[in-house]
């Protein structure tokens, strides 16, 4: 097999998909108005910008400059990580895409290369959006040189060819080991087993090592990789603490090394894997495990008595099981907004058993969003013109199918567990929940509060998924918080009970007319 | 001169493929037909380098579709039954980049482009500047022929390349391929339009449930079969029992 590398292509791919991603891949979508070509991009940097301009200013009150910078470096390594491992299925493993490129005379290398380089440059416009504010604000911090801003674009550029490069390694590993057959599930979870890593090493590491008085001398050094750029960034802005330079060092070779691994030996990998992912005859419809691809019966049936909910209800949970790319995109997501609870239960303080609990009801508030949200994407959104097809007026049957599908499948097991965790650490606290709780339904009614919601009737857009799981966090964590704070206050307040009657009665009422609004408003197509 | 020996591929449990001999001299114009699901897609992406054989070899132009893929592809012209592009490309855009990854210069490609848009009828500037997801699928599909044509590929094959052609634009095509073919380019066509393959094809290879079942041309095959025409040769050979009747005896079913 031809291994060389194969510039002209290279250039002529790289300039494609640059291209495609100023674009974006909305414009055939069916359901939804064309986007502006640049509005997600500049919406996302904003975001990103934000971001980093809040966490630069609570940094600058770190001791020394090796602390703000690793602050900064490990935020980066985590946003940057799980965005990535959200969007790399769609870069890396796009069905379409091998239909079009596929009869070309293209080494793996070069193809991988390319793609690599376009996750790299998606990455790059995160973390310097990200790291744009705390760029400048890192020279309040007292022994930071004027140098900083320059030496910290140089460690940022570094640490994002270092994440892409751990992203593309990992799925070249699962490529060239796993067959075919297992292929689609196993980097399903090796994307969500990413997204726990990076967000394991910002949580854990963070309490485990206590950050602000994190040594470079200490052997932890060696396994935390923020800690390695962060020292590139004293080492030229600040006078450098000891092993400075060996860690360095340490940054840009990890970064050549599982670079060089990942383009130049496991390609043949990629290619083959890419391969078997085009080899549709072989793809077999599992036996039916899912109550819901079975007639459903009982309450469930009764749930689902409108035959067009049941048709969505059992789209979407055949998607959620058998569709590589919905589980690409899902699991990742999902496995950021779970893990943060669990996180909690390595704070060293006493309250974080409670603490944990109460994140995953703060959690669920999130979850109807995030999962409605990435069942709106699919590559297959061309087969969504069927909706417009048959006699439908109105997309909320649709909706309600996969809103009941995301409830069944991952909302209402997370509640049960969210309350038996809470029961286990701390029974008495278990009405507080309940307010959270009963906001659940309202909030799995928001997708579609705007716009029509047709599953699958979207392509994938890069950054999307990642900035929606963002901005939704904000929002939700925010109203989530809150709705919290009054639960316990009301409750030492003896009012606890007057607070559930009263939210119960206002989201019932919010639900029906939302409900209504989805219902009455009939179906567009685009434009 | 393609040359299959033995080949074969294998989906887990199903056998796509069974131990297919088969030699295309070239310069020859050959109909691959077969009904749905009988092999002939995946055979051609074994013969493209798409899909690596279970067992078996292919060789196109005495090179090894398993050990240079890459070699072969440069080689070979594919019109894949799908139709794929990258929609947010403009048709301009698609090209030169297809061009630019077989290796063309970028004045001789625009040169070719112009050609192909001039004899498929597509206006410049639509080529220039609509997005590719804008396109008619008829104007799809001329662009995905102009793609596999446009490096001069010594093979080509073509995965129903008529899907979404007009009249006057599927007449322009069938006339194109039995000149290349007459120019010394060796031809697959793959279709399911038989009075197509029976017009232009020299020879015909009928495969089915994964095996070769009629090899030969149209007078051949007739003579063999004792049919008056390639779609009731293809009937006889590949038809499950009693197809007409059935037929009528569904719609009177569906009628009631």
């Amino acid at each position: 097999m031809r291994r060389a590398l194969d510039r002209r292509q290279l250039r002529a791919l790289l300039r494609a998909y640059f291209r495609m991603s100023l674009r974006g891949r909305a414009v055939r979508a069916f359901y939804r108005r064309k986007p502006s070509k640049l509005g997600g991009a500049i919406a996302m940097v904003l975001l990103y910008a934000s971001m980093g301009a809040v966490a630069g200013l609570g940094a600058t009150g770190s001791h020394d400059p090796f602390s703000f910078a690793l602050v900064m470096h490990s935020i980066t390594f985590v946003m940057l990580g799980m965005s990535l491992a959200a969007e790399s299925g769609d870069l890396l493993f796009n069905l379409p895409e091998h239909d079009v490129l596929a009869h070309m005379p293209l080494a793996p290398r070069t193809m991988l290369l390319a793609k690599a380089a376009s996750l790299m440059g998606f990455a790059l416009l995160l973390g310097l959006a990200l790291n744009l504010p705390p760029m400048f604000l890192g020279l309040r911090v007292t022994g930071m040189r004027w140098t900083f801003p320059l030496v910290h674009l140089g460690a940022v550029v570094l640490l994002v060819a270092f994440t892409t490069a751990t992203i593309v390694f990992t799925y070249g590993l699962v490529g060239r080991f796993v067959d075919r057959n297992r292929f689609g599930s196993v980097a399903a979870w090796s994307q969500a087993g990413l997204s726990a890593a990076f967000l394991g090493f910002s949580q854990v590491l963070a309490h485990l090592l206590e950050l602000p008085r994190f040594r470079l001398d200490r052997a932890y050094a060696l396994v935390y990789p923020p800690a390695w750029f962060a020292a590139l960034d004293v080492l030229g802005a600040a006078a450098p603490p000891p092993r400075a330079v060996p860690l360095s060092l340490l940054a840009v070779a990890a970064t050549l090394g599982l670079g060089w691994m990942a383009v130049a030996r496991l390609a043949p990998g990629y290619a083959g894997a890419l391969a078997q992912l085009g080899e549709a005859p072989t793809l077999r419809a599992r036996p039916a495990r899912l109550s819901a691809e079975r007639a459903p019966g009982g309450l469930v049936g009764w749930w689902l008595r409108d035959p067009l909910e049941r048709a969505a209800f059992r789209l979407t949970a055949v998607y959620l099981r058998r569709d590589r790319e919905t589980k690409t995109r899902l699991y990742p997501s999902l496995g950021f907004f779970l893990l943060l609870p669990v996180a909690q239960l390595f704070s060293r303080a006493t309250y974080s058993l409670t603490a944990g609990a109460f994140v995953s009801v703060l959690i669920l508030g999130m979850l109807p969003s995030v999962i409605l949200e990435a069942l709106r994407i699919s590559s297959h959104h061309a087969a969504t013109e069927v909706f417009a097809a048959v006699p439908l007026g109105s997309a909320a049957p649709l909706f309600q199918g996969t809103r009941k599908a995301a409830i069944y499948y991952v909302i209402l097991p997370g509640a049960v567990i969210a309350l038996l965790w809470i029961a286990a650490t701390d029974a008495e606290k278990l009405p507080v929940a309940v307010p959270s709780l009963l906001a659940l339904p309202f909030l799995s009614l928001l997708p579609a509060a705007a716009r029509d919601y047709v599953p699958f009737s979207e392509p994938p857009t890069t950054g999307r998924q990642s900035t929606a799981n963002i901005v939704i966090g904000m929002v939700i964590t925010l109203v989530g918080a809150t709705m919290l704070a009054a639960s316990w206050a009301a409750e030492r307040a003896g009012h606890l009970s007057h607070l559930i009657a009263l939210e119960a009665v206002g989201m019932f009422l919010a639900c029906r007319l939302l409900g209504a609004h989805i219902r009455r408003r009939p179906l567009r197509r685009e434009a | 001169m393609i040359r299959l020996r033995q080949l074969s591929k294998r989906f887990g449990e199903v056998e796509a493929v069974r131990s297919l001999d088969l030699e295309i001299p070239t310069g020859q114009l050959v109909g691959l037909l077969g009904p749905n699901g009988a092999g002939k897609s995946t055979t051609v992406k074994m013969l493209t380098g798409m899909l690596p054989p279970s067992a078996g070899t292919a060789e196109v132009f005495g090179l090894d579709v398993v050990r240079d893929p890459v070699a072969v592809k440069r080689l070979v012209g594919y019109v894949p039954e799908s139709g794929a592009v990258f929609e947010t490309l403009t048709g301009w855009e698609y090209l030169q980049l297809v061009a630019s990854l077989y290796g063309l210069p970028d004045g001789e490609a625009a040169a070719r482009i112009l050609r192909f848009a001039e004899f498929f009828e597509l206006a410049e500037a639509t080529l220039r500047r609509e997005l590719l997801a804008g396109y008619s699928k008829g104007m799809r599909q001329r662009v995905v022929i102009t793609a596999a044509l446009l490096h001069n590929p010594k093979a080509i094959f073509f995965d129903e390349p008529l899907n979404g052609l007009d009249a006057n634009a599927a007449l322009g095509f069938k006339t194109l391929i039995t000149s290349l073919a007459r120019e010394g380019k060796t031809i697959v066509y793959c279709s399911h339009l038989l009075d197509v393959v029976e017009r232009v094809c020299e020879r015909i290879v009928i495969i089915h449930q994964g095996r070769l079942i009629a090899d030969g041309s149209l007078a051949q095959l007739q003579e063999e079969t004792g049919e008056a025409s390639l779609e009731r040769v293809f009937n006889r050979l590949t038809a499950t029992e009693n197809l007409l009747e059935r037929a009528e005896e569904f719609a009177r079913v569906l009628a009631r």
